[in-house]
């Protein structure tokens, strides 16, 4: 391993600082922050100091830049497809796009389309999917076994009361309401564009929050249990102050050939997580728990519950120091350097926001009355 | 109706995803293309709306395109003379947003055009369009406040980005009285059956520095038949605030926009009275856009414009409040009463209050 690969960051948003640079950093023989870019001066002059990076105000200077090697994408959502695009179009080595990799299949389905005519390897940022805990539990499931019932559960609070912990990150100074105005309408485009104008704030905050935070579930219920055949059931609940995402609730089910998957998202104003699935099947009880958010260092936990010898077994599997982040950036680095196939590629990643948008329009007709 | 009429859109800013959402509600209508000034933008947003993009440098193309029909022109201010004669030209039904342009001459070059190419002008004064305003209109027609005396016209907020063009005086040819005056001015005489205004009595404006656009603008209007209005605006409020007070002889209507919900009031010697009206405040989508006018606004422009009928707010609506917010700057700049037909036809507003 003697190549040291030169990444750069468009946004610069507390994901990149919490999370991103310090995981670089952890992997400093294989990356080094090269440039980095935000549309706030402050906050970009401040990480590109903090790394030793240079701040370049243009994403699509930094991203055409031939010193640049790899290119993570980690602005506000609506922006992600440009640079994707750009940087397929500049050739990059490889591309690393945040999650949601575009508000709506549509959008993401563009840069598969790009990433397959321009040979860029584009890997979606889904850091449960790379967590060891994940890892360990799909080889223990097994390529083929039949579920019978599985359970995923993420009940989270905002990002500010786990960024509050996450030290020494850096906000823009300047107060301006128009991006986060503008970041809102960009859901209502994507959410009227898959339910239709008659759809209610609330339905349109579920779009993003399903685009937001349950899009980490579905790469990885896909990946654990396959794909599943469809949607049984579907429903939003706005239990919150108006237009607010907080209070939110989604239940989903999905229908499998011989079993079902409740996937449940809470959105409350507590700090406590409760973030993980359990999938059972005749023999075996596998329960993965995620660590706290924001937190780069903590680490996930897989549980394998089966009989032996007249006994139940419980295996703990956990990494201590090794996360989701460190082995996505790793795999990032076996891809370019080593012609790995991407476990996260954009292709793939358009059937995650199909379901997204499925999802959606289930939960939307069940509230018409439209019961199918 | 056998296809639905294709409308292209001439600017990637806040407005746009008003049009895009009205468009998308109405099965009458499809949002094809977009432009703007920068590629990069218009790729941008015509990505998020799911519609092509091009440059101003190629806004020709997609004005002919055989699937449009019909142009939204929500450029920046001074742009709009210029980008309604090519959607003239391309033959196509226009919508402008207001203001609808920086001079005088400009509206009637655009109104001449139009005539000869026979096509029409939608102006968009969204809240002309609400539920809120119809049934305050309604009201005063029939007798609610009696013979009307006095309006006064407020629309507040802490205004548009800062970086953006509408800080610009060259783009933008104005500011808060411009931008929200024209608002506040057309409701306010929609409300009491658009009287003449002859006249601004006085009008008093706080700069963005020594050249720069207005932020705050209060203005004394009077009419040909006697009624005095007051036109308020600000982009430097705390909270947004946005009503209309009709003052009658026999009473007194409030229709409030901001802050929400929505609400039409009536007071007379009788006690208030909360009048209903349809598709108030609403956390739906398309009754939110109801709300704000931009849903029945996209639709009757494009009934008109399938019937071939002229607009109940058309060029001449969108030259007359022009005219009066002009009167405006000059009243501001001289500190006198300015006669609304003795604005130069050649002027900006920004011009016409640097002198």
């Amino acid at each position: 391993m003697n190549e040291q690969l030169r990444v750069g960051i468009v946004g610069c948003g507390e994901a990149t600082q919490a999370l991103h640079i310090l995981t670089l950093n952890s992997l400093a023989r294989r990356f080094r922050v090269e440039a980095c870019s935000d549309l706030s001066p402050e906050v970009m002059g401040e990480v590109a100091s903090r790394c030793g990076a240079r701040a370049v105000a243009d994403p699509l200077e930094l991203i055409g830049d031939a010193r640049v090697d790899v290119v993570l994408i980690a602005t506000p959502d609506s922006f992600h497809a440009d640079f994707a695009l750009a940087a397929c179009a500049a050739k990059k080595r490889a591309v690393l796009v945040e999650k949601p990799a575009a508000p709506n299949a549509r959008m993401c389905r563009e840069i598969a389309v790009a990433a397959e005519e321009s040979g860029v390897p584009v890997l979606v940022g889904y850091p449960h999917v790379y967590e060891p805990a994940v890892q360990r539990a799909i080889e223990i499931w097994g390529p083929h076994a039949a579920l019978a019932y599985g359970e995923f559960r993420c009940s989270l609070g905002p990002n500010p009361r786990y960024t509050a912990d996450a030290l020494q990150t850096i906000r823009s100074p300047v107060r301006d309401p128009w991006p986060a105005m503008i970041a809102q309408l960009d859901y209502i485009a994507a959410a009227t564009e898959a339910s239709g104008t008659g759809i209610g704030m609330s339905h349109v905050l579920a779009y993003g929050l399903l685009a937001g935070l349950t899009i980490h579930d579905i790469p990885v219920l896909r990946r654990v249990a396959g794909e599943p055949t469809s949607i049984d059931y579907a429903r939003i609940r706005a239990n919150g102050p108006p237009m607010s995402p907080l209070g939110l609730s989604i239940d989903v089910v999905f229908n499998y050939p011989r079993g079902r998957v409740w996937l449940q998202c809470e959105f409350h104003d507590v700090k406590s997580i409760d973030w993980g699935f359990h999938l059972r099947r005749e023999g075996l009880h596998l329960t993965v728990r995620y660590p706290t958010t924001y937190a780069a260092a903590a680490p996930s936990e897989c549980i394998a519950r089966y009989e032996k010898d007249g006994m139940t077994v419980d295996e703990r599997h956990a990494g201590r120091y090794e996360t989701g982040f460190r082995r996505e950036w790793c795999h990032v680095y076996d891809v370019v350097a080593g012609g790995a196939a991407p476990m996260t590629p954009i292709a793939d990643a358009v059937k995650d926001l199909e379901w997204v948008e499925s999802i959606h329009r289930a939960a939307v007709s069940h509230d018409r009355g439209e019961h199918t | 109706m056998n296809q639905p009429a294709g409308v292209a859109l001439i600017g990637a800013g806040f407005i746009s995803y008003m049009h895009v959402l009205a468009a998308r509600a109405d099965p009458s209508l499809r949002a094809v293309a977009l432009a703007s000034r920068s590629t990069q933008m218009a790729e941008h947003r015509a990505r998020i709306f799911g519609i092509d993009a091009c440059s101003f440098d190629s806004l020709a193309e997609m004005l002919a395109r055989d699937d449009v029909d019909i142009a939204v022109v929500a450029s920046p201010v001074a742009l709009h003379h210029e980008h309604t004669l090519a959607a003239i030209r391309a033959g196509l039904h226009v919508v402008v947003e207001k203001p609808m342009v920086m001079t005088l001459a400009e509206a009637a070059q655009i109104e001449a055009a139009a005539r000869a190419a026979k096509v029409l002008i939608g102006y968009a004064e969204n809240q002309a369009f609400t539920p809120l305003v119809a049934k305050a209109r309604e009201r005063i027609v029939a007798g609610a406040v009696g013979r009307v005396q006095r309006v006064i016209a407020v629309f507040e907020h802490g205004g548009p980005p800062r970086r953006s063009w509408f800080f610009d005086p060259r783009l933008a040819g104005g500011g808060a009285h411009l931008d929200l005056g024209a608002h506040a001015l057309e409701v306010a005489l929609c409300l009491i059956g658009k009287p003449r205004v002859t006249r601004v009595a006085v009008c008093k404006m706080a700069r963005d520095g020594e050249r720069g656009v207005d932020l705050t603008a209060v203005c004394e209007l009077e009419t040909a038949s006697g009624i005095q209005m007051q036109i308020s605006s600000s982009w430097a409020a705390r909270k947004g605030a946005c009503r209309y007070e009709v003052h009658g002889d026999a009473g007194t209507l409030t229709a409030r926009f901001e802050p929400a919900p929505q609400s039409l009031t009536v007071k007379t010697a009788n006690g208030e009275e909360d009048v209903d009206f349809p598709g108030g405040f609403d956390l739906r989508v398309d009754t939110y856009l109801t709300s704000l006018g931009y849903i029945g606004q996209t639709r009757h422009f494009a009934e008109c414009f399938r019937n071939r009928t002229t607009p109940a707010e058309s060029a001449r609506d969108g030259e007359n409040v022009l005219r009066v917010l002009a009167a405006g700057y000059m009243a501001a700049r001289t500190s006198r009463s300015v006669e609304v037909a003795d604005v130069p036809p050649d002027r900006t507003p920004i011009q016409l209050l640097d002198g």
